[in-house]
């Protein structure tokens, strides 16, 4: 069985086209990562424009389209590609390098004659994308290992990976045969495998990108299961879940304490000011209640204005400590919404653990009649139960 | 114009194919998403593999082991597969006893028949009555809740796939051996369908999955962990959109519910009590409410709030009353102990003129509050709004 060349190249585009449709799509219709989703839907034509260019060259096109146009076309797809990478973590696109690399080759090219030996201008292009699809490899697996552990990052990079060993293939082919390289629409059997490669590659190339999208849905899920939204403290079942583990702990030794906070007069906040400037008071809390904390230190919201913090291997003295310093913290925050400065405080319940404690719930509910005690006393201070 | 090569067209069908299957089978491995979903896709792609041998085109390709008949069976049951997976996947009720049906049938005909023209066309008539199944089953599972024009893009690609099956079932009943069943390169158009068809329906089953994941996220994004109730939020977006419509003519009333003496429970018997507590009585509030329609929404504590669309403030007290009437007649009980629960109710009518439905709310509070001072356990409405109407 033979294939046909120019068969393959028209459907390969013809993908591109499709990958490119659905990619603005996904980007205007579900606002899933519009950024991203135009700069790859952007990629993805300018690759189909570079095949379809080349397939006219020696054919009806001008040449300097078919030539210097299809082989620009080809390199500014990669440059979409690889700035589309860091978009994806929502970090600003990655242009230089390729933009850089556009504008010498565009030069270069200008430069050397189109002749029936295309291998130099084959070096310029396919050196350009290489050097672009690798760029791209390295900064995908720079972002994945921030959010996953190495091996799926691996994992995930590695169709990145062969689209790179894919595009170094005809550099390598007309450093090494310079005699050998032709047009792409030239059906020599080295332009035949690496067309069925060209259309894996493009497949890989939409998949990876896709997984990495879908990659950040996962992890946005993940953490919104366990997160309050608002405030990004652990959510309350979270914040049990922890609580419950430091208290199985408890039979083999080590301590630990429970502080539990009620932000003082909130609903006159709330009713003031307005419910946008009260949840820009939790916010604010509960970024310098953390700024206050230890790593291993967890911070939950309970509910309303209600948090909690489990300090694990924690004496009482040293509880009292972190809570009179989170006290402080609030009391000196300056909070001020349009402009309207609005003072903040907390009521705090200490609570150490002990072995007589049933269940962590018991050890809150010691720190909630703690807290309740420390609002009695006139708020703005902290009480042991 | 030269003629495109059928053969290159398929075989990059093919390829795409078997890419799709590999795709969809990390999906469900490595990633966990949909994974039953994933896994029925993935196996209907990888048995497009061998239907589509059954073009003249790939005859060379054609192993001796895939006797008379079973690239046609793969195909009937590569359609099942993408039926049932469209049903997992938009998470409609799990039926699979028509799809089985329909293949018994078919595969009785095919093995069974006569001829390999009788084998073909079943197949053709098969698969296109699958494809328009999982085109019904895809525009059921949008619902109303997605723009109809969403719907009808996502549906056009299975909607096409049925068509260019059944049109190609009928054409083997009506002529035998239709044309371009004979050679090759003619079908070179039929090629491009398929290929068409088989990308577009894979993009449209992946859009699907992440609109799955999106719809996850704005459900954790907007409403309340423990209850399912809307929040605060939420609540503030939801108000804003009855505000347009109220300037539009359109009448709305907002209900404030506040739990009686809660504190006693969630003090006297421990969080998890009151959690449960805060439970029964959503399921109670909602049932009171019109599916779809009106929404409850969390404010906080054991604050709640309802939000009726089109609704004027004499049938707003109506369903008020009858939500306090249904709580007072439950019974919860927490670890065998029967707890008596009841709630206030304040309600307010929405008004064109008030910016992002504060005012209704803090009119209702106020009603709220005046609920609570008169003993708790009733419905106080908005006067002013009566001595308007």
């Amino acid at each position: 069985m033979t294939t046909d060349t120019r068969s393959l190249l028209a459907a390969i585009v013809f993908i591109f086209c499709a990958a490119a449709l659905v990619w603005w799509l996904l980007g205007l219709a579900l606002r899933l990562a519009p950024r991203v989703s135009a700069l790859l839907g952007l990629a993805n034509l300018l690759l189909a424009a570079a095949l379809q260019t080349d397939a006219l060259r020696g054919g009806g096109a001008p040449d300097w389209m078919a030539n210097w146009g299809s082989d620009l076309l080809g390199v500014a797809g990669f440059v979409a590609l690889r700035a589309s990478v860091p978009v994806v973590d929502e970090r600003p696109p990655a242009w230089r390098l390729g933009l850089a690399l556009l504008l010498v080759a565009g030069a270069l090219l200008a430069w050397l004659p189109y002749g029936p030996q295309p291998h130099r201008q084959l070096i310029i292009v396919y050196g350009c994308i290489s050097l672009l699809a690798a760029a791209s490899c390295i900064d995908a697996l720079r972002l994945l290992r921030r959010h996953v552990r190495l091996g799926l990052a691996l994992g995930l990079v590695l169709p990145l990976l062969l689209v790179t060993a894919v595009v170094t293939l005809p550099l390598g082919q007309a450093l090494l045969w310079p005699a050998q390289s032709a047009a792409l629409s030239v059906g020599t059997d080295f332009n035949t495998a690496w067309l069925w490669l060209a259309l894996l590659m493009c497949l890989l190339m939409n998949t990876t990108m896709a997984f990495l999208v879908l990659t950040r849905l996962v992890l946005r899920i993940q953490r919104l299961t366990r997160h309050d939204p608002l405030t990004d403290a652990l959510n309350r079942r979270a914040f049990s879940e922890a609580l419950e583990s430091a208290h199985a702990r408890l039979q083999r030794g080590p301590a630990y304490a429970v502080l539990l906070l009620d932000l003082d007069r909130f609903k006159a906040l709330n009713d003031g000011l307005g419910h946008a400037a009260g949840d820009a008071a939790l916010c604010q809390a509960a970024a310098a209640l953390r700024a206050g904390l230890r790593a291993s230190d967890v911070l939950g919201r309970l509910g309303g204005e209600e948090f909690g913090v489990l300090l694990p291997l924690t004496d009482g003295p040293a509880a009292l400590r972190v809570a009179e310093r989170l006290r402080a913290r609030l009391e000196t925050l300056l909070f001020e919404w349009r402009g309207r400065p609005w003072p903040l405080s907390v009521s705090i319940g200490m609570a150490l653990a002990a072995s007589e404690d049933e269940s962590a719930e018991a050890v809150l509910q010691r720190a909630d009649r703690a807290m309740y005690a420390a609002k009695a006393a006139g708020r703005n201070c902290v009480r042991e139960a | 114009m030269l003629p495109f090569d059928a053969t290159t067209l398929l075989l990059v069908n093919a390829v795409f194919n078997g890419f799709a299957a590999l795709v969809w089978a990390l999906l469900a491995g490595v990633f966990r998403i949909a994974p039953i979903a994933s896994g029925l896709l993935a196996g209907a792609h990888l048995l497009t593999l061998p239907a589509l041998l059954r073009s003249q085109c790939l005859a060379p390709l054609r192993p001796a082991l895939l006797g008379p008949g079973l690239p046609e069976l793969a195909g009937v049951l590569a359609s099942a597969l993408l039926c049932l997976g469209v049903r997992r996947l938009l998470r409609l009720r799990w039926r699979w006893l028509d799809v089985l049906a329909l293949c018994a049938l078919a595969a009785a005909l095919i093995l069974l028949g006569p001829s390999a023209l009788v084998a073909s066309a079943v197949a053709a008539l098969a698969m296109g009555l699958l494809a328009a199944l999982a085109c019904r089953d895809l525009l059921v599972g949008m619902g109303p809740q997605h723009k109809p024009w969403i719907s009808a893009l996502l549906a056009l690609p299975l909607l096409g796939l049925a068509a260019v099956s059944l049109l190609r079932g009928l054409s083997w009943v009506w002529w035998g051996a239709p044309p371009w069943a004979s050679g090759c390169g003619a079908s070179s158009w039929l090629a491009w369908v398929w290929l068409l068809l088989s990308l577009s329906i894979t993009l449209v089953l992946l859009t699907l999955v992440l609109r799955r994941l999106i719809a996850r996220i704005e459900q954790l994004t907007l409403t309340d962990p423990l209850t399912g109730a809307l929040n605060r939020r939420a609540v503030a977006r939801r108000l804003q959109e009855l505000q347009s419509q109220a300037q539009r003519g359109h009448a709305y009333s907002v209900l404030l519910i506040d739990i009686d003496h809660f504190k006693r429970i969630n003090d006297g018997m421990g969080h998890a009590a009151g959690d449960a507590a805060l439970l029964h009585v959503v399921g109670q509030l909602r049932a009171g409410l019109r599916a779809g329609l009106d929404d409850l929404g969390r404010l906080g504590g054991e604050e709640f709030c309802a939000l009726l669309p089109q609704t004027g403030l004499a049938t707003a007290a109506l369903v008020a009353e009858r939500m306090r009437q249904r709580l007072q007649d439950s019974a919860f009980h927490w670890q065998g102990v029967p707890l008596h629960l009841t709630a206030s109710f304040g309600a307010a009518l929405g008004r064109p003129e008030d910016g992002g439905g504060e005012a209704a709310l803090a009119l209702a509070d106020v009603q709220l509050y005046r609920a609570k001072a008169q003993g708790r356990n009733r419905v106080c409405v908005d006067r002013l709004a009566d001595e308007l109407s």
